[in-house]
């Protein structure tokens, strides 16, 4: 059994983010209540940062096109209007292009102010949603502060460090927890090409106080 | 000697742009005993200059630009010695009179010019000297606003300030007796198909946000005056980043240089505060039912990238 465990961003951008799928996976992962779950705040920063540019992009996408619908439609749309908004959002290359274009399936008619207050809605929710996940997470889980550098592990963590500086990082911090608590820990991770592939995981585990590391993704296949 | 762009001449240094001040203020002076403060000051200047242009066909280089409400003097081009201006007794801010020390002789100007200048801020400051500093802007931006953009958020302006008083006072605001829309919203429906995304690109998508965060601020009836300084924020911004660069004279390159480092930390400022508005109204909210409808199609989008 393993006792402590270290998170990478995606557990936390996994458990925030999605509704479900992986969502779900991260959640089980974090209510196994034999464990202590840690983050630090490095990995807070990289949440914060990554909440405000998806966040941000998503609301635009969906506000410029209740501004495109403000702009071209007053009166019922009909059958002909809705397809021809389908259309459009097919040659967008935003990603509001599926949540948008499923918004619009079935609809025959449709009245412009009602789809202008559901889309706004939409981009609100969307926001609420991460707020009130992140809350939850919160409780979940403790900060962790490394307090040394561990120079030793540049050497023998190279490859990951060679490969992405932010990867070798997360492996130094989830190590000094290793070091500074008495009971097993576990590095969980979304990366499965990365940080839990097989080679990497054994040299992570080889080579640090990581006893394992666990992958928690959606794999979808 | 003749010096139309104020750069050398007497010992105060005064140009053509100096006396235009210099003879508002007196003509104000001249004209009732009221105090004259810094908005009406930059009115009755910027009005006598389109005066000398359009009807005289005179263009003494004046700085002026456009910013929140209408357009202002660009003080820090013109050579403040002409200027006397102690803290308002009326007013807050300041007031606004000629300086005793400068004479008529101390500008050294063509007379043809002096004459011209002299002529039209009588005529500005007769017909527009009495006026309010409320009856002023509405002048300004009526007449020569450059988007309709600009009149729409002026108009929300003027009302949200009526609302906020009415509510101060604790009279039921005109908003509580419509049916539909408020009148607020009305505003910000129309603001929202003028804002014109091409000419004012660089903050579009931080407007987007705002209009959505006020219509929240609407929606919750908080305090009017809160929706107000809301408002003028944004303008503040839009006014830094965009506005005193699109419309704007005789604006010197170093002055143009410091707006353009101004920049960054204005956009910065703006975006800060726009998130930290739009969290705490998002935080009081429970999350809506069309989000978790489409939460599937949701999930395909913000899943790719989310190990970035």
């Amino acid at each position: 059994m393993t006792d402590n465990a270290f998170l990478d961003k995606g557990l936390v951008l996994g458990f925030c983010f999605p509704v479900d799928l992986h969502h779900r996976l991260c959640r089980q992962y974090l209510e196994d209540e034999a464990r202590e779950f840690y983050l630090t705040e490095d990995i807070e920063s990289i949440y914060a940062a990554k909440k405000r540019e998806k966040i941000q992009a998503h609301r635009t996408a969906v506000l410029k096109h209740v501004r495109y619908i403000e702009q071209n439609y007053d009166s019922e749309m009909g059958p002909m209007d809705l397809q021809e908004v389908r259309r459009r959002l097919d040659r967008r290359s935003n990603d509001a292009w599926k949540y948008l274009k499923h918004y619009y399936e079935g609809k025959q008619f449709a009245n412009p102010r009602d789809v202008v207050d559901d889309l706004r809605e939409f981009a609100r929710g969307m926001e609420s949603h991460v707020s009130s996940r992140k809350d939850e997470f919160d409780e979940l889980v403790e900060i962790w502060t490394r307090e040394e550098d561990y120079p030793d592990l540049e050497e023998s963590l190279r490859s990951i460090r060679e490969d992405k500086e932010e990867d070798y990082w997360v492996c130094v911090d989830a190590h000094d927890l290793g070091e500074r608590t008495s009971d097993e820990t576990e590095l969980a991770t979304t990366d499965l090409d990365d940080l839990a592939n097989g080679n990497r995981q054994k040299l992570i585990i080889e080579n640090t106080s990581v006893d394992s590391v666990e992958a928690v993704a959606f794999t979808g296949s | 000697m003749s010096d139309s762009d104020g750069s050398e001449g007497s010992e105060y240094n005064l140009g053509a742009s100096e006396y235009l001040i210099y003879r508002v203020l007196m003509e104000r002076r001249e004209q009732d005993n009221q105090e004259t403060g810094r908005t009406k000051f930059f009115k009755l200047s910027c009005l006598t200059d389109r005066k000398l242009i359009e009807e005289f066909e005179i263009n003494i280089g004046f700085p002026r630009h456009w910013y929140k409400y209408g357009e202002v003097v660009e003080e820090h081009s013109i050579n403040q010695s002409v200027i006397f201006s102690p803290s308002a007794n009326h007013q807050q801010g300041q007031a606004y009179y000629p300086a005793n020390q400068v004479s008529e002789a101390d500008f050294d100007l063509e007379e043809d010019l002096k004459n011209a200048i002299f002529s039209a801020a009588n005529s500005v400051v007769q017909e527009h000297g009495q006026k309010t500093r409320k009856q002023l802007e509405q002048l300004q931006y009526r007449e020569y606003a450059h988007e309709g953009f600009i009149e729409k958020y002026s108009d929300l302006r003027w009302h949200l300030s009526a609302e906020s008083q009415a509510r101060e006072g604790g009279i039921q605001s005109l908003d509580a007796f419509m049916e539909g829309p408020s009148q607020t919203e009305l505003f910000l429906d129309e603001m929202f198909l003028a804002y014109p995304e091409d000419e004012y690109d660089e903050l579009y998508e931080y407007y987007l946000t705002w209009d959505d965060t006020m219509r929240m601020l609407v929606e919750e009836d908080s305090h009017p005056g809160r929706q107000l300084a809301f408002l003028e924020f944004f303008i503040e911004k839009l006014s830094q980043v965009t506005l005193r660069f699109k419309y704007r004279q005789n604006i010197p390159e170093d002055r143009l240089e410091d707006w353009r480092n101004e920049r960054p930390s204005q956009i910065q400022e703006l975006d800060t505060r726009l998130e930290s508005v739009r969290q705490g109204l998002i935080d009081e909210r429970p999350t809506s039912d069309i989000f978790y409808e489409l939460a599937e199609s949701y999930d395909e989008v913000i899943l790719t990238g989310a190990n970035e």
